[in-house]
């Protein structure tokens, strides 16, 4: 024992160790560190909006929203998205503090202009959305609280579905209380498994995966717990698990499980 | 006239106007431009952003109401709708 532990007090505690997420894409480096070679702000809209170029590698979206909580709760979205093995939201980092950066995805468009008459002009064969992406979007925005997803908030790209505005997920004042539209998105759910319509393996998989890794769920709640409330962290974990535990291995949904969920909602 | 333009982001960050609504004599609105956009307007509706629960929908004949609301539904700079212009 040398003289500076012998009289206390000076020993130094050691630092508590940040959180770092297994599944950081390389992107968010760029997005948080690289510069930006053209900034351009964008009409419309309520939020103060970018267009930015980044430095020798692709190009994001800086919002700069209303509210702190608001940009956190677009990091937790993408997090939680990581975690989970969705990978429908773009890499996604704060910029300050109320300033979010998102990575760009080109030649995507909004549901909302994706359709049959876009076919007709371009003449680029397209297929509707597939059910099993709806799909797995109903169960993404279940579990992520998500109380505004319209066809002006996700994109479509090659078939594929990219999620975005997330600024009303796991919304504070909301969280816990019977949000109507939660119970609808679980509605949603219900009645397409219903219809025959399975949760895709690779989903189920990954969830049931997250549900067996004790280590991965502290990991997550950390990490969210930098962003939002430590309490709705807690549990928004807790509901994730009972959520993971109704959905079958086969991509259906346990009935009395389910029924149970939607009485404690 | 009251009117909203609908701007989508382009590639090189340049945005294009795809559709613009009008608040017609009548209090009613009607929007010419991107067929899928506007299709989905009239059919689906949009958000009205004002209500709690978060459910309300607003249609064409909602009028003026209709316009305010755009912008709050289309903000992700992808595709954003502009504040009620005037010409």
């Amino acid at each position: 024992m040398n003289i500076k532990e012998i009289f206390g007090g000076v020993k130094k505690e050691e630092k508590e160790k940040t959180p770092v997420s297994p599944f950081t894409s390389p992107k968010e480096k760029v997005l948080r560190e690289g510069e930006f070679s053209l900034r351009t702000n964008l009409g419309g809209g309520i939020n103060e909006t970018d267009f930015v170029r980044i430095e020798g590698d692709g190009s994001g979206v800086l919002k700069k929203v209303r509210e702190k909580g608001c940009a956190n709760r677009e990091r937790a979205a993408y997090l939680i998205d990581r975690f989970l093995g969705f990978n429908f939201v773009p890499p996604t980092v704060l910029k300050g503090e109320r300033e979010v950066l998102q990575e760009f995805v080109e030649d995507a468009e909004t549901a909302d202009t994706y359709g049959k008459r876009a076919k007709k002009e371009t003449g680029v064969s397209r297929l509707p959305i597939p059910k099993d992406q709806i799909l797995k979007l109903h169960v993404f925005d279940f579990i992520i609280r998500n109380v505004d997803r319209h066809k002006g908030n996700y994109l479509i790209k090659d078939d594929k579905i990219f999620a975005i505005d997330h600024e009303f997920s796991l919304s504070e004042s909301k969280f816990g209380e019977s949000s109507g539209i939660v119970e609808y998105q679980l509605e949603r759910i219900v009645e397409m498994v219903g219809q025959g319509e399975r949760i895709s393996g690779d989903i189920v998989a990954s969830l049931k995966k997250f549900y067996s890794w004790p280590e991965g769920q502290e990991l997550l709640a950390a990490l969210l717990g930098e962003l939002i409330d430590k309490e709705i962290v807690k549990e928004f974990i807790k509901q994730l698990l009972e959520f993971i535990e109704a959905i079958t291995e086969e991509g259906g949904l346990d009935g009395p499980k389910i029924l149970e969920l939607i009485k404690q909602r | 006239m009251k009117y909203v333009e609908f701007y989508k982001l382009n590639n090189d960050g340049s945005q294009t106007t795809i559709a613009t609504c009008y608040l017609k004599d009548g209090g009613v609105v009607e929007c010419e431009g991107n067929e899928n956009l506007i299709e989905n307007l009239k059919n689906e509706g949009i958000k009205d952003y004002t209500e709690e629960s978060g459910q309300t929908k607003l249609y064409f004949k909602d009028g003026l109401k209709f316009l305010e609301q755009l912008k709050y539904n289309f903000k992700s700079g992808y595709l954003n709708a502009s504040d009620i212009l005037e010409k």
